[in-house]
């Protein structure tokens, strides 16, 4: 089955490794993400008052084109990559599920577009991978098993945040981790896999995201991890320059690699992964040296 | 009994920020779990708490504080609060009775904002730094 796919802003920029990556990825287990003719930006955040509805508005219109094209490929699902989009895209969604006549108003609002019928089913794309694809499959089809590689799984917050969004465990969340063991990867628990990084402070108030990634840095630092393993654009973004930072400070005294789950996936999935493997030489490395290969 | 006074202001602040948030604010207990699980506390003029505490009282001082500006709307207070306080909410409608009287928390057009989006920083961030610090 093939799903309507909504980007965002970032993965066409600089998340576009993640994109890349996932697409095929989506390929390589027999489906396939097509992008929505038209989109806009969702607005990143999900607007929290209660008397606010022009903020929606643009994440409505892409629950429009999600229908729309839902028609053509029969589906009703949509699928995200980015973690704050999932979370507006969700939290729109459900607003108007909850409050009909706030989805009365927002049709007659939005007079040239077709009535958004409250019907979509926004879904994260680690979502697809479990509950639609399933473990047995990814497991069957995996090319490089990923054995004796260390892996740390880091959710952050946008994916499980509010309970009513939450696709897995608010506390203890153990999809991706799952994932990665099918890929063969040795998962490590890490308590911090859903504290914030800090988000958009980093624009504002860089020390707090230094102090953030810290912590989390310094508990997969302690259990070994090879790597870190994230879905959101955003987290790999801070966890990668503050990791830089910190080290210049002489706050930490080493860097773990933080790279996109569908990355690690492609790796894992692809028949001729020496290409992508060029840029993650360590992974190779670290398979070989323990024994795997 | 305890008897204190709330100015006028104060009282309409507290009714201003119950109604944009739909938090009835006097839920709180004051046991400080938001504040002991918030990622960015440490930079934090007052904890989450306190901020919740002042606003119960009709403090005004509470919008001179920096704590809403730092709180990065993670939700990890709202999921943990023992009296289902949505806290998150409560930063947002402190942010927005700054914002809707038209102080703007970022200044979008400073030299020091547009050096930091050319840092190839993700476009997520901008927006959202920008939605959440102007009207
Ligand atoms: S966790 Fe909830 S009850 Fe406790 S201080 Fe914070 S808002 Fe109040
Ligand atoms: S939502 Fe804001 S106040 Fe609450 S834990 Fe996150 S950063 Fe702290």
């Amino acid at each position: 089955m093939d799903y309507p796919y909504y980007p965002g802003c970032t993965l066409k920029t600089t998340g576009k490794k993640d994109e890349e990556a996932a697409l095929e990825v989506a390929k390589l287990l027999g489906f396939e993400l097509k992008e929505l003719p038209t989109w806009t930006c969702c607005g990143v955040v999900y607007n929290l008052t209660s008397d606010v509805m022009a903020d929606h508005l643009s994440a409505t219109r892409t629950l429009i084109r999600a229908q729309e094209m839902g028609r053509e490929l029969k589906t009703n699902k949509l699928v995200t990559l980015c973690s704050m989009c999932y979370n507006v895209l969700k939290q729109v969604n459900l607003m108007y599920k909850d409050n009909p006549d706030k989805l009365y108003n927002v049709n007659l609002f939005m007079d040239t577009e077709e009535d958004y019928l409250g019907n979509i089913e926004v879904m994260h794309f680690l979502e697809v991978l479990y509950n639609d694809i399933g473990l047995e499959k990814i497991k069957d089809k995996v090319k490089l098993p990923l054995k004796n590689l260390k892996v740390d799984p880091y959710y952050g917050c946008m994916l499980l945040r509010p309970k009513t969004i939450a696709f897995d465990s608010q506390d203890s969340p153990h999809i991706m981790g799952d994932i990665l063991s099918a890929l063969g990867a040795k998962v490590i628990e890490n308590p911090m896999t859903v504290e914030c990084c800090g988000a958009h402070q980093i624009i504002t108030n860089k020390e707090a995201v230094l102090d953030c990634v810290q912590r989390i840095v310094s508990i997969s630092h302690s259990k070994g991890a090879d790597v870190i393993v994230t879905p959101c654009p955003l987290c790999q973004y801070n966890l990668t320059t503050a990791q830089k930072s910190l080290f210049e400070k002489g706050k930490i005294n080493q860097k773990i690699p933080v790279i996109y789950l569908s990355e690690l996936l492609r790796i894992s999935l692809s028949e001729n992964n020496e290409k992508f493997l060029k840029d993650y030489m360590f992974i190779k490395d670290k398979i070989e040296e323990r024994g795997g290969l | 009994m305890v008897v204190f006074t709330v100015s006028e202001k104060g009282l309409e602040l507290r009714k201003t920020v119950e109604e944009i948030s739909g938090q009835n604010i006097f839920q709180c207990y004051q046991c400080g779990k938001c504040s002991a699980t918030c990622p960015v506390v440490d930079s934090m003029d007052v904890a989450p708490n306190k901020i919740i505490r002042y606003v119960q009282m009709g403090d005004l001082e509470v919008l001179d504080q920096n704590t809403f500006w730092v709180c990065a709307a993670c939700f990890t207070c709202s999921a943990r609060c023992p009296r289902s306080v949505d806290i998150a909410k409560i930063m947002e409608a402190l942010r927005n009775v700054m914002l809707r009287n038209k102080q703007d928390f970022i200044n979008i057009y400073s030299k020091e904002f547009i050096e930091k989006m050319i840092e190839e920083i993700p476009q997520m961030a901008i927006v959202a730094a920008i939605k959440k610090g102007v009207w």
